[in-house]
């Protein structure tokens, strides 16, 4: 054990009890050194000085006193009461958002959903299934119709890019 | 009457419930307050508004921690603006004036030790004062009032951790501070 790490030991000692091998190896190394020694009787000292501090008693009637002043005071004041109320209403008013704005993803139209969506977009949240319906088209037997859907198709502009 | 009891008898407005609370706590609450300023009437209007505040917010305390911890955590607020806005330094009352020992006779020399004795400890609150706030907040609430380890972080809201490195550095400055005093004759 190092000065340093003697005066750490020493310092913790006045708050806890050192394990037993710890409190051994500080005792030691303030029996060789001098230095740390003075030291630690410093401390000693100065915590007792702390310690042993004279307070005296607070001046006289003092509930009385205080009695008066919570009157002129009056009840609880509102700003505590306020900041209660808001403290409660916080994590109220966060529940209620969370819950309108899930309540709108589910509960609106889907008409609204999808409105300004590209077609991709509409597919993905339709669930909808690209292959199946290019396979409808080409399985179309006339021709003349096949066509036209292909035509009608390529044109289809996602509304929102109009 | 348990405090617990005693806390919601005073929010729902019972004097005597309260009064009870400001007798359990007031000698702490008053002796934390003296160990800042040294001086028994500003301590003791510096408790009383304490008490005061704590009547005021009774409505917010959430009794998460005791009443007394939450009580001690107020008067650490109150005391630290106390002495951010009163920037002066400390004023000694005239009873505070060391005048030397009285007169020579039977007993004397014990009284000139006490005396003697309460000088120095006068002058390590005297240091004590020239530390920066949260040491000397740290050292007053553990070596001066003796607050257990724990009720101190809970009371300065820090982690036990921060309590040990914090407390270990005040009193290392109070050592190098008291330096000087410390190697003269009686000590």
């Amino acid at each position: 054990m190092n000065c340093r790490q003697a005066e750490r030991r020493l310092l913790a000692s006045f708050d806890r009890d050192l394990p037993a091998s710890t409190g051994r190896s500080l005792v030691e190394h303030l029996e060789r050194c001098p230095e740390c020694r003075k030291r630690a009787e410093e401390y000693g000292l100065l915590r007792n000085r702390l310690a042993g501090d004279r307070v005296p008693e607070s001046l006289p009637r003092f509930w009385e006193r205080l009695e008066s002043r919570m009157a002129a005071s009056a009840s609880p004041a509102p700003g505590a009461v306020l900041a209660r109320l808001w403290a409660e209403a916080i994590p109220v008013s966060l529940a209620l958002i969370a819950g309108f704005l899930i309540a709108s993803l589910f509960l609106l139209p889907s008409s609204y959903r999808t409105a300004d969506l590209s077609g991709s977009q509409a597919l993905l949240l339709t669930e909808g299934n690209p292959i199946a319906e290019t396979r409808a088209i080409i399985d179309e037997g006339q021709r003349d119709v096949r066509d036209l859907t292909v035509l009608f198709a390529a044109d289809e502009v996602p509304p929102g890019r109009k | 009457m348990d405090e617990k009891t005693l806390v919601e008898r005073s929010r729902d407005g019972r004097r005597d419930a309260f009064e009870e609370l400001v007798r359990m706590y007031n000698r702490k609450v008053f002796a934390l307050a003296y160990g800042f300023v040294r001086d028994r009437a500003t301590a003791d209007d510096l408790a009383q508004e304490v008490f005061l505040k704590a009547y005021q917010a009774l409505p917010s305390f959430r009794a998460e921690s005791g009443f007394g911890t939450w009580v001690y955590r107020i008067a650490v607020n109150h005391i630290k603006d106390y002495l951010r806005k009163s920037s002066r330094r400390r004023t000694v009352s005239l009873d505070e004036v060391s005048e030397g020992p009285a007169a020579v006779d039977d007993g004397a020399e014990t009284r000139v030790r006490e005396h003697d004795e309460e000088n120095r400890r006068r002058e390590v609150f005297r240091v004590l004062e020239t530390l920066p706030p949260k040491y000397r907040m740290i050292l007053t609430l553990r070596d001066v009032e003796g607050l257990p380890y724990e009720e101190v972080a809970r009371v300065l809201g820090v982690a036990p951790g921060t309590v040990d490195s914090r407390l270990f550095r005040a009193r290392r400055m109070l050592r190098k501070k008291m330096n000087p005093y410390l190697g003269e004759k009686g000590e």
